[in-house]
């Protein structure tokens, strides 16, 4: 009896993928950043839904990894984060998107159209 | 579907930017002006002077309202292309208006002989003007806001009556006062100087 074998070729290409991007709320975080010149820690929270703790958390990783600038400075006597990818979180960005918008690309569009029977 | 929709994404963040009504308050309180001023003549300057400080009260009221509740954000080099072309297009628009102007005080004779096309003409003038920041800024509420003061507009020159600039005027004043009402509660202001970079 033939057993249906996976896809080898596919494997390597999501090997590929950036996985501190692909983590869903850090994925939101690039996006936005991605689209505009700067934003400041509300902005991101209002924006992403995050919590403070969350959000503060999920930054520290993308400032390790060089992906995001911080600057800190205070607006009267309160805190005021600043934030902006780096050039090199950019193309890692522009990078994962070209990644996962071709993966994808390759998929049906509708696999469980009625009648279809995937059990043969 | 897009995988990463980035062009939604930044229109949402744009727009959530711009739903606090404030803007909508200043174009309703604008037109709220230009009645008192043409009802009023003893607060005629008083009107006047209000216009001229309905720019900065804006900005005022960004940063003491939009900004603790949203946070600040710098968009784009393409908002910021479209925030020029605007300025440009309203400065023609505004030329083009004086230069009108200057010709009905001259007395020129066609404005008196095509007075109901005039006043159609300026009450689609004023609709361009708002289609203009609602085709540049991308706040499609702002083409009815246009509808709303141009028809005002052309019914005040049409019955010589500025009553339909008050009606207007409320309509889009109240309307930001709503939008500002529900933009309160969605975003209440954090305590503390919690919520903007302690880390």
């Amino acid at each position: 009896m033939e057993r249906d074998s996976p896809d080898r070729t596919a494997t390597p290409a999501v090997a590929g993928i950036d996985r501190l991007i692909h983590e869903p709320a850090r994925l939101m975080l690039m996006a936005t950043l991605f689209v505009v010149d700067s934003a400041d820690f509300l902005f991101l929270m209002r924006q992403t839904g995050l919590t403070q703790g969350n959000l503060s958390s999920h930054m520290g990783k993308l400032e390790e990894a060089g992906y995001v600038e911080i600057e800190k400075a205070f607006k009267g006597k309160r805190p005021h984060t600043v934030l902006r990818l780096t050039p090199s979180g950019r193309s890692a960005f522009a990078e994962y998107r070209g990644r996962i918008e071709s993966l994808l690309a390759d998929l049906p569009r509708n696999t469980a159209e009625p009648g279809s029977n995937h059990s043969k | 579907m897009a995988v990463l929709n980035l062009k939604e994404l930044e229109r949402k963040a744009w727009r959530s930017y711009h739903q606090d009504g404030l803007l909508d308050m200043l174009f309703g309180l604008l037109v709220i002006a230009t009645y008192v001023a043409g009802v009023a003549n003893q607060y005629r300057f008083v009107a006047y002077a209000a216009m001229f400080a309905l720019g900065p009260l804006l900005a005022f009221a960004k940063k003491r309202i939009t900004v603790p509740r949203m946070g600040s954000v710098e968009f784009g080099a393409t908002r910021k292309a479209r925030k020029r072309h605007l300025v440009v297009f309203l400065t023609l628009l505004a030329a083009l208006t004086l230069a009108l102007l200057a010709a009905t005080i001259g007395g020129a004779a066609w404005i008196r002989v095509n007075h109901v096309g005039v006043s159609l003409g300026i009450g689609f003038g004023v609709f361009v003007a708002f289609a203009a920041v609602a085709f540049w800024l991308d706040l499609a509420r702002m083409y009815w806001v246009g509808l709303l003061v141009g028809a005002a507009i052309t019914a005040t020159e049409l019955l010589d009556d500025p009553l339909p600039l008050l009606v207007a005027g409320s309509v889009v004043a109240l309307g930001g006062l709503a939008q500002l009402t529900l933009f309160l509660q969605r975003y209440p202001r954090p305590a503390g100087g919690l919520g903007n970079g302690t880390r």
